[in-house]
């Protein structure tokens, strides 16, 4: 690994691998959630309505996979819902890398696995962790870290449902190192 | 919507492209209906605060357009197991998208499964580029 600006670097380094604990979603699955994020992305996939999946190969409706992280957004107002950790690994890691002069982030990947579909009154919830982060880049947007994160989603019975691994560069925005 | 079956689909096979308008409401609806309030998404004085000439579609978005371009020619009965993108340029309000994608890999090793290579290009250049696995009876 590349530089740092030393016990910055450190603590950085000592975040990776450490798993938070659970963030737990606002609400259950459920199909009103479904039909307006179906809305507003024009998905016409009959298996997330009430009707169109009766007769589905699912029996009956079942969100879009990739709604998997909607269900878990602190929302609005920013706050997690009730029984969540303060501060998930994706927070631990922003708030130390504006400390360190980065408070800007942007997506650069995301490689999302589902075990299943979720249903209406799936209840999810999420632990994550920072797996990796680069050495210091320049990039168009500025200088930053680009940093992974892996988080894995359970379902109300502890049963896992899918994975995620995000990554994000991390950065100040038109700063040449 | 029709479902393809695992017999009709061939490696290099080519899905009907999707074109994507843009709108500045779409990318605030779609942000809203993902539950993602960053200003990025919704206030285009701050997206221009730091950089940005107007606000952008949000990664959650990018996920969704995958996931109803890949269905839409597929059909219901297909299965998505996973989703993997890589985002390029952002796309702004205003620009128009259109998603491309082909058959990239086919096997019977561990069920029924194919997948599709897709990728989302705008004017300004290549928007994100991924595969998704879909599995089917």
């Amino acid at each position: 690994m590349s530089v740092g600006t030393g016990s910055w670097w450190d603590r950085v380094q000592a975040l990776i691998g450490v798993e938070t604990g659970r963030v737990f979603g606002w609400d259950a699955v459920n199909e009103a959630m479904i039909r307006h994020w179906c809305e507003a992305t024009g998905n016409t996939n009959p298996i997330h309505t009430a009707e169109g999946a009766k007769s589905s190969i699912h029996g009956g409706i079942v969100a879009p996979q990739t709604m998997l992280q909607v269900w878990l957004m602190p929302g609005f107002r920013g706050k997690r819902a009730v029984g969540s950790v303060a501060q998930d690994a994706n927070d631990l890691m922003l708030a130390l890398f504006a400390e360190g002069g980065f408070p800007l982030s942007i997506a650069v990947t995301s490689e999302q696995e589902y075990l299943r579909y979720l249903r209406p009154a799936d209840r999810l919830c999420y632990t994550s962790k920072l797996e990796s982060v680069s050495g210091r880049k320049t990039t168009g947007l500025g200088t930053g870290h680009f940093v992974t994160l892996f988080l894995t989603f359970f379902d109300q019975d502890d049963a896992k449902v899918a994975t995620m691994r995000y990554t994000q560069l991390v950065y100040c925005p038109g700063e040449a190192s | 919507m029709k479902s393809r079956s695992f017999d009709e689909i061939e490696v290099g096979q080519r899905l009907p492209p999707l074109e994507l308008p843009i709108a500045l409401a779409d990318v605030v609806a779609t942000a809203v209906a993902t539950r993602d309030f960053h200003p990025v998404h919704h206030d285009v004085d701050y997206a221009r605060s730091i950089g940005h000439p107007s606000v952008f579609l949000n990664i959650l978005s990018g996920n969704a357009f995958v996931e109803r371009f890949v269905t839409e020619w597929s059909g219901p009965d297909a299965c998505l197991s996973a989703v993997r993108i890589k985002l390029g340029v952002p796309v702004y309000a205003g620009d128009r998208l259109v998603m491309n994608g082909e058959v990239s890999a086919r096997s019977e090793d561990g069920g029924r499964w194919v997948d599709v290579a897709v990728s989302a290009t705008s004017p300004r250049g290549a928007h994100l580029s991924g595969a998704v696995r879909l599995e089917l009876r």
